[in-house]
């Protein structure tokens, strides 16, 4: 099964730019995460894929087919979309078998493939039902199902799993997951929600404004931001500015000082004495006490703040915390709660902190 | 979209051309006959053109000729009959929208039957017995006989239009004039009237225009008494072409023009049943 | 709790009041239409002694049998005609972009909005032996100028009402299919269908109800049209229902045979009628509790 590349691909709607010179490879069998506010031009590169829209300028390449100019009715390419879009007159069997009749498959063959993509979407005997008839994850799998029983070179995936409940959600991440590994299908899927892109892809590629910003493992994408924009996008996210004024070269630290003398250390071994960096703090990475620790822990960031306040997320308690003029926010247990003017100790390691060059 | 574009774009002119000629063709030949002064077979364009049965249609010119006719009558008698239609109309209609839209009534599907049969039936067998009882009650070729079949006509329009307009106003903005403490009558005149009035005025002008073009009922209750322009039209189109055309546009224009106009606040539906 | 509300609201009775403003408009309809209508079939049945009797269906079959058919003839070759034409437009301005589709969608509205008998008068110097269209074919070779199309006739006739009627249907199923949301299209396509697969296995079988509601108020009004056959093939042998019911009123002041041919062209949109009526009576309903 091929992969996809697309080459400076840029899309104009007037004289708004939704896509603009994006250069992408997603490698045979992969699941890359095109994800992004709404607005990047996520959606806009996925229907250019499909042959909904013809880009301005650029190719697309799926292998080693050049697929720019086809109509999406010659493609392969399944689709699986936001609102499901199962035919409301067909059955299940139809709404399956409709795209095999089109390819002139025998009655016996389609009824196997038929049933086949069924049981792999676990709805098998659901064959007679009206879409009407069956509750929104059983729609979206039956989606899935007709996008998969075509046996495409590519499936496409717009924002799938928006339209269910939070739960419903969730399991359905992992399924839509082992399905692509099961069958190694190329995949991409366009999303807003980074929970969901860190749960199911092999790599997310972020974009902005129309514009590529990183490519990465999910992985890398949250624990090594590329700039600002990458970092608040995914998890949440406190920043600090500062400039590094010190640097141990041998241990691969550097000491970053901010404007009202606040000092933290984090590990980096390209920025020099003198950068001017941004600092991004997860909160699950700050370690609170209510008390001041008798012994202080060694080569971590030790700081004092004062709590603004808290919110009670069910597991963690979500606080904003004051560290000289900056707002940090931490997680922590639910045993203790913090109340608000609370003065608080903060303990940071720096493997865990990420400088962006500013 | 397609394989081809050139295809697609000779294929899309050559539709705009066929669709062109069968809309304007006739359309056209109306307004070249308005302005024949001679046009004798088998000649293309008419040999003599001018404005002499336009001036004379609109009285602005005595003629002598035999067949010339004045618009002028008919068209103040069309006039006043529309315009009393619509006022009358727009008071009783307006209501039966209101609580069709609003309130859920015992026996709706009755109202709502009755209401809606003129569109799923022949209209002209009525008009035959309605002839009969306002042949009793004296009201046969009078003005106003037709102007109550014009009633009938139209009223079923403008309930489905004046519905749909109140329909189409959210519950929650009366309920919050409400509970801000307006009474339901200041809710009824201050929120939901201005809100319904657009669609209310498309209805008004439909209304108006569907009394101008009647054809059938008029044809029934009022000839040869009483002279609407579509009676006119009727009347000379027989030996005298010039000024069925003329007549004939006065009737198209204001149609084109209003529907043009109002045509976003109707339903496609009801948009089929003027001028029968 | 959200339905409770829901409820409450537009269970509203409201006493009295709802009733007292529908009367004016309910008296005048059951006067002007009801008691009308009912009265035609009634008297439909009523002999020359004002018994009840078949007689006027006799005469019926005896001189307008032909006249009968060539009605329902006209209205079934006419409805699909435009049913055919106005599915295709319909489907193009669906489906297309640009501005020659921007500049059809805007002209080809333009009969809807013409009256009848305008319409009438437009067809009889448009399609007469020496009218525009004859003159226009023949300049371009396809007629002999000495022997033009005839067709102030059945063929004129079916032309005007399509003119008249395609538009409309148009316009109908044309908000059908935009009900139609993009996905389902772009769906199909995805899975390898073709524009016309689309518009046969997609866009009609979705637009069901709207290309009904067309066909029915084109057919029923089809029917039931004077204006047209009456202006322009009027007397000739064979004509519609219409015409002769005007022609036994006006020349012979015949009532019962006219309320026969009245009754006969109920009972050829019968089946119709009710099938919409059913149909939009239940989506009043439907849609009011909806809200």
């Amino acid at each position: 099964m091929p992969g996809l590349r697309l080459e400076n691909l840029s899309k104009r709607f007037g004289k708004t730019v939704a896509v603009d010179s994006l250069d992408l490879e997603i490698r045979d069998g992969e699941i890359m995460t095109l994800l992004g506010p709404s607005g990047c031009g996520k959606t806009t590169t996925l229907r250019c894929i499909a042959g909904l829209l013809t880009p301005d300028e650029g190719e697309i390449y799926l292998g080693d087919e050049r697929v720019t100019d086809l109509p999406p009715e010659r493609r392969g390419v399944g689709l699986v979309f936001q609102n499901y879009a199962l035919w409301p007159h067909m059955t299940v069997y139809d709404n399956l078998a409709f795209g095999l009749q089109l390819r002139r498959v025998a009655r016996a063959e389609i009824q196997r493939r038929v049933s086949e993509a069924l049981a792999m979407v676990r709805l098998s005997g659901f064959e007679e039902r009206y879409p009407r008839q069956l509750s929104g994850g059983q729609q979206q799998r039956v989606a899935l199902a007709r996008a998969l029983v075509i046996e495409p070179k590519l499936l496409l995936l717009d924002e799938p799993l928006s339209n269910l409940d939070a739960q419903l959600r969730e399991e359905m991440r992992f399924e839509i997951r082992e399905l692509q590994k099961n069958l190694g299908i190329t995949s991409v899927y366009v999303t807003h929600d980074q929970a969901e892109a860190l749960v199911l892809s092999d790599r997310i590629a972020i974009l902005h404004e129309g514009r590529l910003v990183q490519v990465g493992s999910p992985a890398e994408i949250y624990n090594r931001p590329g700039n600002r924009f990458v970092a608040g996008f995914i998890g949440l996210t406190s920043f600090v500015e500062g400039t590094i004024v010190r640097q141990d070269a041998a241990k691969g630290y550097v000491v970053v000082r901010t404007r009202d003398g606040l000092e933290l250390c984090a590990r980096s071994d390209v920025l020099q004495t003198g950068q001017e960096v941004t600092v991004a703090i997860r909160p699950e990475h700050i370690e609170l006490y209510p008390e001041e620790p008798a012994v202080r822990p060694a080569e971590t960031n030790f700081l004092s703040g004062r709590v603004l306040r808290g919110a009670y997320l069910g597991d963690v308690v979500d606080y904003r915390i004051q560290v000289g003029e900056w707002i940090l926010r931490a997680h922590a247990g639910t045993g203790a709660i913090l109340k608000p003017d609370q003065e608080v100790f903060l303990t940071i390691a720096p493997d865990r902190i990420t400088l962006i060059a500013v | 979209m397609f394989r081809s574009r050139l295809l697609v774009k000779s294929g899309e002119a050559l539709m705009l051309i066929l669709l062109c000629f069968f809309i304007f063709g006739p359309i056209s030949g109306l307004v070249l006959w308005s302005v024949a002064l001679r046009w004798y077979w088998p000649h293309v364009l008419p040999q003599e053109v001018g404005l002499d049965y336009w001036l004379q249609a609109l009285g602005l010119r005595k003629s002598l000729a035999i067949g010339a006719v004045s618009i002028t009558d008919s068209f103040n008698t069309s006039l006043i009959i529309a315009l009393i239609v619509v006022a009358v109309v727009m008071v009783i209609a307006t209501p039966v929208g209101y609580v069709l839209a609003k309130y859920n009534i015992p026996l709706k599907g009755a109202v709502l039957l009755l209401f809606l049969m003129p569109q799923a039936f022949p209209q002209q067998p009525v008009f035959v017995n309605l002839l009969l009882t306002f042949n009793k009650w004296g009201l046969a070729g009078t003005v106003p006989g037709v102007m109550l079949v014009h009633l009938m006509v139209s009223l079923v329009f403008a309930v489905w239009i004046s519905s749909a307009a109140f329909k189409s106003i959210p519950p929650e903005l009366e309920e919050a004039a409400r509970s801000v403490g307006a009474s339901a009558m200041r809710t009824f005149l201050r929120v939901t009237l201005p809100l319904a009035a657009p669609g209310l005025l498309a209805s008004a002008v439909f209304v108006f225009l569907t009394s101008l073009d009647e054809f059938t009922g008029t044809f029934f209750i009022g000839l040869p008494f009483v002279t609407t322009l579509p009676m006119l039209l009727y009347s000379s189109s027989g030996y005298n072409l010039q000024f069925a055309s003329v007549i004939a546009i006065v009737l198209l224009v204001p149609s084109i023009l209003f529907m043009v106009i109002i045509e976003r606040f109707l339903k496609a539906e009801y948009i089929g049943g003027m001028g029968v | 709790m959200a339905e409770v509300t829901a409820k409450a609201r537009r269970g509203r009775g409201g006493g009295f009041l709802p009733f007292l403003l529908l009367l004016p408009a309910v008296g005048l309809m059951l006067a002007l239409y009801a008691y009308p209508f009912v009265s035609s079939i009634y008297r439909s049945f009523l002999g020359s002694k004002g018994a009840l009797s078949v007689a006027n269906y006799a005469k019926v079959r005896e001189l307008y049998w032909r006249d009968v058919f060539f009605s329902l003839e006209i209205s079934v070759l006419s409805t699909a005609l435009a049913a055919l034409v106005s599915i295709a437009l319909a489907a193009y301005l669906r489906l297309s972009t640009g501005w020659f589709a921007r500049f059809i969608g805007a002209i080809y509205r333009f009969p809807i909005f013409i009256p009848f008998v305008v319409v009438a008068q437009m067809m009889r110097t448009f399609l007469a032996p020496h009218g525009l269209l004859n003159i226009f074919l023949a300049q371009i070779g396809l007629v002999n100028i000495d022997a033009p199309l005839e067709l102030l006739n059945w063929k004129g006739l079916t032309f005007g009402f399509v003119w008249k009627q395609a538009p409309f249907m148009a316009l109908i199923v044309l908000s059908g299919f935009e009900m139609v949301d993009d996905t389902f299209i772009e769906a199909a396509r995805s899975v390898g269908a073709r524009l016309p697969q689309v518009i046969v296995r997609i866009l009609i079988p979705m637009s069901r109800a709207s290309i009904s509601v067309a066909l029915i108020l084109a057919f029923t009004s089809t029917v039931g049209t004077f204006t047209l056959p009456y202006m322009l093939i009027g007397g000739q042998v064979p004509t519609t229902v219409t015409v002769d019911i005007a022609h036994r009123v006006t020349y012979f002041g015949d009532y019962g045979v006219a309320n026969a041919l009245g009754t006969l062209s109920y009972l050829m949109v019968l089946a119709l009628a009710i099938y919409y009526l059913r149909y939009t009576v239940r989506k009043g309903i439907y849609e009011y509790q909806e809200g």
